[in-house]
């Protein structure tokens, strides 16, 4: 995952973990190193600085006061935050009186034109990225996770606890759909 | 809602780690765990929503107090009035 201490593990993570189950304040060294990479991860999606502080607090103070019914299930405890992150990232959308502009790289929406065998045309890309924000938000996120944090398959499976095939296809399915929605309004 | 702008400049704006050491608040995190374990500390009688609820529902309960208290009583006059016949 991007960020500082992205793909990192916090040394002796589990004793953290298991410490913070039974004392609270021990819960400092967990977020103190994740805290960067979860605020980036937000920040890219809502693109605005004191919002991105209010949904990283709320991710960390869900983390606090669930860390008692956290298992270690063969997956980073990172993929955890980030699983919180996307759903409060996901809150926020639908509760937002407001538009969200969600910035993308150029180069990353040419990748994405390139998976869905698009004609690589500013307006292409643009008509592209109109309908992707018509997806539904769950579907949306994987190809966003995807192409635009730029997550491996592994990384994506991590976060929604699936295995990294599965991971693939719901990609692909995700990919599918844009294609399909793209298709019927150029038709 | 949300939509997507492409940044066609390629430079990812991202804030700096002052930016984002200036947010992060191990201290101020655990000031709200606490809080939300202790709970708001207000009465639910001075939270107006809960003020209202709880006023709507003792109105409530009058009106059926009232309106048994006037069906039994009238059962009893009715009552009294078969026994004098």
């Amino acid at each position: 995952m991007k960020g500082a201490n992205a793909g990192k593990y916090l040394p002796q993570e589990k004793q953290h973990i298991e410490a913070t189950k039974k004392n609270p304040a021990r819960f400092a060294p967990l977020y103190n190193f994740y805290y960067r990479p979860i605020f980036i991860f937000i920040f890219k999606k809502v693109r605005d600085e004191y919002t991105t502080e209010e949904l990283t607090a709320k991710v960390f103070l869900k983390a606090m006061l669930n860390i008692k019914k956290y298992e270690h299930r063969g997956f980073p405890f990172s993929s955890w935050l980030y699983r919180i992150a996307s759903n409060e990232v996901n809150m926020h959308y639908r509760s937002a009186k407001k538009i969200i502009e969600v910035e993308v790289m150029e180069t990353d929406v040419v990748t994405l034109m390139e998976e869905i065998e698009e004609e690589d045309e500013l307006n292409r890309q643009e008509l592209v990225m109109k309908l992707m924000a018509e997806l539904p938000l769950e579907v949306s996120q994987l190809i966003e996770l995807r192409f635009f944090d730029r997550m491996s398959f592994k990384e994506i499976g991590e976060i929604h606890e699936i295995t990294e095939g599965n991971a693939k296809i719901r990609v692909y399915r995700a990919l599918d759909k844009l294609k399909k929605l793209v298709q019927e309004n150029l038709a | 809602m949300k939509v997507y702008k492409i940044n066609r400049d390629n430079k990812e704006r991202l804030p700096s780690d002052e930016t984002v050491k200036k947010h992060q608040s191990f201290p101020k995190l655990r000031v709200r765990h606490d809080e939300v374990l202790k709970g708001s500390g207000v009465p639910l009688y001075k939270n107006p929503r809960m003020f209202l609820f709880l006023l709507l529902m003792a109105l409530i309960a009058y009106l059926i107090f009232m309106e048994y208290d006037g069906a039994e009583s009238s059962s009893n006059q009715s009552d009294q009035v078969e026994s004098t016949d």
